[in-house]
């Protein structure tokens, strides 16, 4: 073989291995957590995830369709904080946050778990325990629990996801907004206080598309993130059954839709079921698809589809129906909710 | 050691006798080795002979079967928790908490499994370490012990490298099985039974023991019904007594129905005078209320049961939902003298017992989702193993048009419902869109609907599943094809994943394009959901409206539990849009209602099995069958049926319309008797039917065929309770009072469960029969008797009739203990050399995996086969040694050069021998200038070849010449004649040899040579 042959070949290897995957190839896992279980560490049909903030204790949280919430150890998957979710018989929370705040006594804590405790029309925050061992026994403390079932202002139907916005310093919260379905398809707007402050959108297949306005229709929205975009500060809705995802200022004015409830695909820049968002924190972030089972980057900039990896399978670096994604350091981790387990893969380098 | 095998440490070998090869063996290699080994020096000498004698000794011990032991070190104990009701929860829990504080201390190692038992036992979890965690258990049958069982499940999880310990947790009131046997097995097999009493005894107690009637009792009879209640201390309270649900006035002279009763210490008898006023089985049912709570502790134990079988003459029971169409055959049947009660649907008997009052059902138009899937089993129960009689009747409700295709009658009848395959009729399309249920048992329940429904299409009907997959979104689990024989739809049915659907859109727009392309009379959707997935394709309503698609909605288990929540109105307007119905199952008690909607739904592409046209005269065929004798060769016209196939088999039928469709049938089902008539009573098809002259005689002489018959002997029965078993025993005397001998009996005992069980009833007496059956569970057994007695006098007919009894059991025996079976429990360990561990005691005080007593298994791996391979290994160290000789100083000198040049690579070595080689060559150049050398260098080079070419056939010269060419020049060895020195008249007369000669004399020469490098030493030869 020529030296040029040679280097023609290892030139793809190369480029084969740590550029974008296309769309359909396996994701590269490093490490597979979970499976099926009701013992700590392992999992019933897990729908949310989030990582501890960076003062937190740098666990992966999941809460699972039994309706626990479980710290995981990154490294090895051990689940190091573990409790229940107090009442499930109507169902189990979707939706998971992990940040700072003011714990029940007022003090600032560095990581307090945000629940939308969906089923019961409220969103609970709770401290987690300070015991290392994931015993049952160290029952999290209750910070606060609000909301009630309803569709007037500051009810909700069914929550499905919370994201805090924070003072410049990071010492304070600003808002609070969370999104909820079940008809009641919209995003609302709590103060520091958690009093009510406003409501935007309205459940409906997609209309409302002129940048500015704040009558848009949703169809499931659920997640949302703070997102710095284009030097400021934005909300990103994920519109899971519009297939597409907004871009929304923090007052709620439309500043983009990308992807659209007619063209779902699976093409890069097009989403099928798109179902949680995680940000690279460089005005990109990866999206996760519960309809084409697998993660998109995506530059929340100009909503170009930069890589995709997944395909819909049970074998390795395959998902079946996966509900959420999370990036911690360097690791990003997928919920692989139909296969009830945890996938950690590199997470693609950030821009400069 | 025994005489089969010896153990030397962790060494055992099964065939020793092997062994004594060694020393044999040993003394001849010596010997040998004197020979054989001479000619090497004495170290490596000694070295090869005591690797031979390793050969020899491995060979040996590989022939002997060795094997290496390996003593267990760790304990498993398997803990057998009893969970059954006889103990106090407080107790069980303290009992639990006990437990998992005592298995916190355990060694490395050590091992715990667990069974908890009731009625049966179930594995907790198997042998693993205690650290592990343990799944919580739920038991489904906790009225019964069964600590044998529990046992016996102890030893098969056993493992087998551990020594083992049982450990029961109980109260050691066992009311099945016997653990006193068991206990032997365990002994037998080394395990020690350590036991856990669990103390209590209720002071305060009363117990309903029985309520005592005769079995059968005539119409009218006064019977005398006694209460036998036990009370640990003396105590008041009311005694209230049922029959068959209603109150009896036992306080004749005060307001209250109940009366007040004092019982004294120990067993009190009640007497109740009853007068039966009505046939059939009559249920009684004893309860007693204490006036102080606290003065009884079990409250399960409080009432009984019992029932007593009225006979009457034969009475039959109409069931109709329109109660109209039921009164010409009331008419009919009142001028036969033939009793009858016509009920709707909701007042039938729910019970096996309360059918056993009539002696024939009739079923007039009646669809199958009015009758609950329990008691369609129980009637097919009636009919098969109690001899009952049924008729059904049609109209559009009834048979395939009713749902009953698919259903457990529709094998006891005596037509299939499915049509027959030749006719030519609209089908109906079915597409069931599946979903997710988050209920309990969602999965199986939305399978067990789904067949339901399945089952009650005919094979030309088409059916679809469709259901969200992750990777495929909406999908047909099952395109739209005919029913069939419905294997492939069973099979996707029990494939199914569901997905946990996004959306309704893609779901039911598939559905939709299958049923609009479908070529079917009647197309409809049934949907399955909990609401959850979302919904905005309105138009898509509009399409199937259009279509002439209707879409039924069954809402399973919303998260809002409410039919009138988000997902019950989305749920709600697609039926309403599409003229379906909307079914909200909200809460658990309605889960079974779900197979019934589904059926219901499913008839809706059913209507086709209706025939209906201008007034025809059905044919009489088989006119000399025994139901239709007296009907006069022909029946009125009709002008409708439902459309229904021939059954293979023994059904004969009687009736026939449009393409020999048949209409009227009849045949024996198990024990009991079945018609089916597929017209209508008179409503509707068969108008002219009530006015025709000889109506009462079509449906006496159908009822009175199908209806059980009575017989005139006159049999006694009497039940006597065993424990978990009933013996029951008949006296069998004629109507003159004779004893009846070898009569058959054909006894089927239908339990609480509503599985038959047959009995054998020997006769054990004159006239005197005897059987016993399994009465474990609580609830009611009835038993049926069909019996054929020899004809009363030769030549005449056998004498035949039935005859019932039932036998209730109120409570499980489980709720007799009155307090805890130490001396069992004490008995147990005793026999197995277990320890009796107190409760009261701590935890830490008590270890659990004690290894006193235990005899620890020992588990043996065969390793022949490892000292074959080690004594092949030597052997060619052997042949090595002596084959292979090793210069210590050539090697010292390679080391030294070595460390002398540093670390050398190959390669570098390789370039060395080339560079060593160069140089021989242009030394051996150099002497050879002349030409007669050169050409004598020639000759050596060709010889080089030939040598190369003729294995073991090298001259003298040439393998001197091969030696001297492999070996580095010196100076000394420039003294010596070169090969190519050699003359060629020597060659020549060294090439007139043998090949073996020149070895022969190649190999002297070696010898010479090595004598002469030995420097000088001593060689004996």
């Amino acid at each position: 073989m020529s030296a040029r042959g040679a280097l023609a070949i290892a030139l793809c290897v190369v480029l084969s291995g740590c550029g974008g995957s296309s769309v359909g190839d396996p994701i590269a896992v490093r490490q597979v957590f979970g499976g099926l279980g009701d013992v700590p560490g392992r999992f019933g049909y897990p729908r949310a995830l989030d990582v501890s903030p960076p003062a937190g204790r740098g666990l992966v949280w999941v809460v699972d369709k039994t309706g626990r919430v479980q710290g995981l150890n990154p490294a090895d998957g051990r689940c190091e904080v573990f409790w229940r979710m107090p009442e499930t018989e109507l169902g189990k929370p979707v939706g998971i946050t992990i940040g700072p705040g003011p714990d029940e006594r007022g003090e600032w804590c560095n990581e307090l778990v945000w629940i939308a405790d969906t089923h019961y029309y409220r969103v609970m925050v709770f401290r987690p325990p300070t015991g290392d061992r994931a015993d049952p026994g160290h029952a999290p403390t209750l910070v606060r629990s609000f909301g009630a079932y309803g569709t007037g202002p500051g009810q909700f139907r069914y929550p499905t996801d919370v994201a805090v916005l924070y003072a410049p310093d990071g010492r304070s919260i600003q808002r609070v907004y969370v999104s909820e379905y079940g008809g009641n398809d919209r995003v609302s707007v709590f103060d520091a206080n958690f009093e009510i402050q406003f409501s935007f959108g309205a459940f409906g297949a997609g209309r409302g598309d002129t940048p500015g306005t704040r009558q848009v229709e949703f169809d499931r929205p659920q997640a949302i993130s703070i997102e710095t975009v284009e030097g400021r500060q934005e909300l990103i809705v994920i519109d899971s059954h519009n297939h597409r995802i907004g871009r929304f200022t923090l007052d709620g004015d439309l500043v983009a839709w990308y992807g659209s409830r007619d063209e779902p695909g699976d093409a890069l820049g097009r989403f099928r079921y798109p179902q949680g968002i995680a940000s690279m924190g460089d005005g990109t972030a990866l999206v996760v698809e519960y309809g084409n089972n697998r993660v998109q980057h995506v530059d929340l900039a100009s909503g170009r589809g930069l890589a995709a990896w997944g395909r819909p399978g049970r074998g390795e670096g395959e998902l079946a129906a996966p509900w959420a994604v999370g990036i911690l350091g360097r690791t990003a981790f997928v919920l692989d909710t139909g296969n009830s387990r945890l996938l950690a893969f590199n997470a693609p380098r950030p821009r400069r | 050691m025994t005489l089969a095998s010896i153990s030397l440490g962790p060494l055992q070998f099964d065939q020793p006798v092997w062994l004594a090869l060694v020393p044999v063996c040993a003394a001849l290699v010596v010997w040998i080795g004197r020979q054989s080994l001479s000619g090497m020096g004495t170290t490596s000498r000694r070295v090869a002979l005591g690797i031979r004698l390793v050969v020899i000794l491995l060979i040996a011990a590989a022939l002997a079967r060795p094997s290496w032991r390996r003593e267990a070190e760790s304990v498993n104990i398997t803990i057998i928790l009893d969970k059954s009701e006889s103990v106090p929860k407080d107790l069980q829990r303290s009992a639990e908490a006990w437990l998992r504080e005592a298995t916190r201390r355990y060694r490395a190692g050590d091992l715990v499994s667990r069974i908890a038992v009731a009625r049966d036992a179930l594995v907790q979890n198997l042998p693993a370490s205690p650290a592990d965690e343990t799944d919580a258990i739920q038991l489904a049958g906790t009225d019964g012990t069964n600590l044998a069982e529990a046992g016996r499940l102890g030893m098969a999880t056993k493992p087998a490298d551990a020594a083992n310990r049982l450990l029961f947790v109980s109260d050691f009131n066992e009311t099945i099985g016997d653990v006193r046997s068991f206990a032997e097995t365990a002994a037998a097999a080394n395990i020690p039974i350590d036991v856990v009493i669990l103390p209590y005894s209720h002071e305060n107690e009363v117990i309903v023991d029985r309520v005592v009637v005769p079995s059968t009792a005539r119409m009218g009879q006064n019977i005398n019904l006694r209460v036998l209640i036990t009370s640990l201390k003396p105590t008041t309270g009311r005694l209230t007594l049922l029959i068959n649900g209603e109150p009896v006035d036992l306080d004749a002279d005060g307001p209250e129905m109940s009366r007040r009763i004092a019982l004294d210490e120990g067993l009190n008898a009640l007497w109740v005078p009853i007068s039966l006023p009505r046939a059939g089985p009559q249920t009684f049912r004893a309860v007693f209320e204490p006036d102080d709570p606290a003065a009884d502790s079990i409250k399960e134990n409080n009432e009984s049961l019992a029932v007593t079988f009225v006979q009457s003459e034969g009475r039959v029971l109409v069931i109709a939902p329109d109660l109209s169409e039921a009164e010409p055959i009331d008419r009919a049947l009142t001028e036969s003298r033939i009793a009858c009660e016509i009920v709707a649907p909701a007042q039938a008997p729910q019970s096996l017992i309360e059918l056993q009052a009539y002696d024939g059902v009739i079923m007039v138009n009646t669809p199958s989702d009015l009758i609950p899937i329990r008691l369609q089993e129980e009637l097919k129960s009636y009919v098969h193993d109690l001899g009952g009689g049924l008729m059904m009747v049609g109209g559009p409700d009834s048979f395939g048009a009713g749902g009953w295709l698919g259903s457990p009658l529709a094998d006891a009848l005596p037509i299939r419902l499915d049509p027959p395959q030749k006719r030519q009729m609209p089908r109906g399309a079915l597409v069931l869109v599946m979903h997710s249920c988050e209920m309990p048992e969602g999965n199986y329940w939305a399978k067990q609907t789904g067949l339901a429904a399945i089952n009650n299409l005919s094979r030309l009907d088409l059916i679809g599943v469709v259901e969200y997959n992750f990777s495929r979104d909406a999908t047909w689990v099952h395109p739209l094809s005919e029913v069939g024989n419905r294997a492939a739809v069973t099979r996707a049915m029990n494939s199914l994943t569901y997905g946990d659907a996004p959306s309704f859109d893609t779901m039911l727009r598939l559905a939709y394009n299958g049923l609009s392309a479908a070529d079917a009379g009647a197309r409809h959707m049934i949907v399955m959901s909990d609401g959850d997935p979302s919904f905005t394709d309105f138009n898509l309503l509009n399409l199937c409206r259009a279509a002439k698609i209707s879409i039924s909605t069954v809402m399973v288990f919303p998260h809002e539990r409410s039919a009138t929540g988000p997902s019950g109105q989305t749920m709600k307007m697609i039926a309403d849009r599409t003229g379906g119905k909307f079914y909200p199952i909200v809460d658990q008690g309605q889960f079974a209602q779900l197979p019934s909607i589904f059926v219901k739904e499913a008839q809706i592409v059913k209507r086709s099995l209706i025939w209906e046209g201008p007034p025809f005269t059905p044919t009489l065929v088989n006119a000399v069958a025994e139901p239709v004798r007296g009907l006069g060769g022909s029946v009125p016209p009709i002008q409708g049926y439902v459309v229904a196939a021939d059954r293979e088999g023994l059904s004969v039928v009687t009736l026939r319309g449009k393409e020999n469709d048949p209409i009227l049938a009849h045949w024996q089902h198990g024990l009991g008797k079945v018609v089916a008539f597929t017209s209508d009573a008179g409503q509707r098809w068969a108008r002219s039917w009530p006015s025709w002259g000889r109506y009462r005689a079509f449906w006496d002489g159908h009822v009175r065929w199908m209806m059980r018959p009575g017989g005139n002997a006159d049999m006694r029965i009497v039940t006597e309770d065993l424990g978990d078993k009933t013996r029951v025993i008949v006296e069998a005397l004629d109507a003159g009072g004779e004893r009846m001998n070898f009569v058959r009996f054909f006894p089927r005992v239908v339990g609480p469960d509503g599985t038959a069980e047959a009995v054998e009833l020997r006769q054990v007496g004159p006239g005197r029969y005897e059987g016993v059956f399994d009465s474990a569970r609580a609830g009611a057994y009835v038993a049926n008797f069909k019996y054929i007695a020899p004809p009363e006098t030769p030549g005449g007919q056998p004498r035949e009739g039935n005859l019932q009894v039932a036998v209730t059991r109120p409570f499980a025996d489980e709720y007799r203990t009155l307090r805890d079976n130490a001396p069992l429990g004490r008995l147990i360990a005793e026999r197995t050399g277990g320890r009796v561990l107190d409760l009261s005691k701590s935890p830490d005080q008590v270890n659990l995996w004690l290894r006193d007593g235990l005899k620890m298994p020992v588990a043996v791996r065969p390793i022949w086969l490892l000292v074959s391979l080690l004594a092949i290994a030597m052997f060619l160290v052997d042949v090595a040694v002596r084959r292979v000789r090793i210069d210590p100083q050539l090697i010292a000198a390679a080391v030294r050069r070595a460390m002398g040049q540093g670390q050398s690579r190959g390669s570098e070595q390789t370039g060395t021998l080339l560079e060593v080689r160069k140089r021989a060559q242009a030394g051996m150049s150099a002497k050879a200038a002349s030409a007669e050398q050169r050409e004598a260098l020639r000759m050596a080079a060709r010889a080089d070849q030939q040598t190369a070419a003729a294995k073991f056939e090298a001259s003298a010269s040439e393998l001197a010449g091969a030696k001297e060419n492999l070996a580095v020049p010196t100076f000394e060895d420039s003294a010596r004649p070169s090969p190519f020195q050699r003359t060629q008249a020597q060659s020549a007369a060294e090439a007139g040899e043998g090949g073996l000669a020149r070895l022969r004399k190649a190999k002297e020469r070696a010898r010479e040579d090595m004598k002469d490098e030995g420097g000088g030493e001593k060689r004996e030869r």
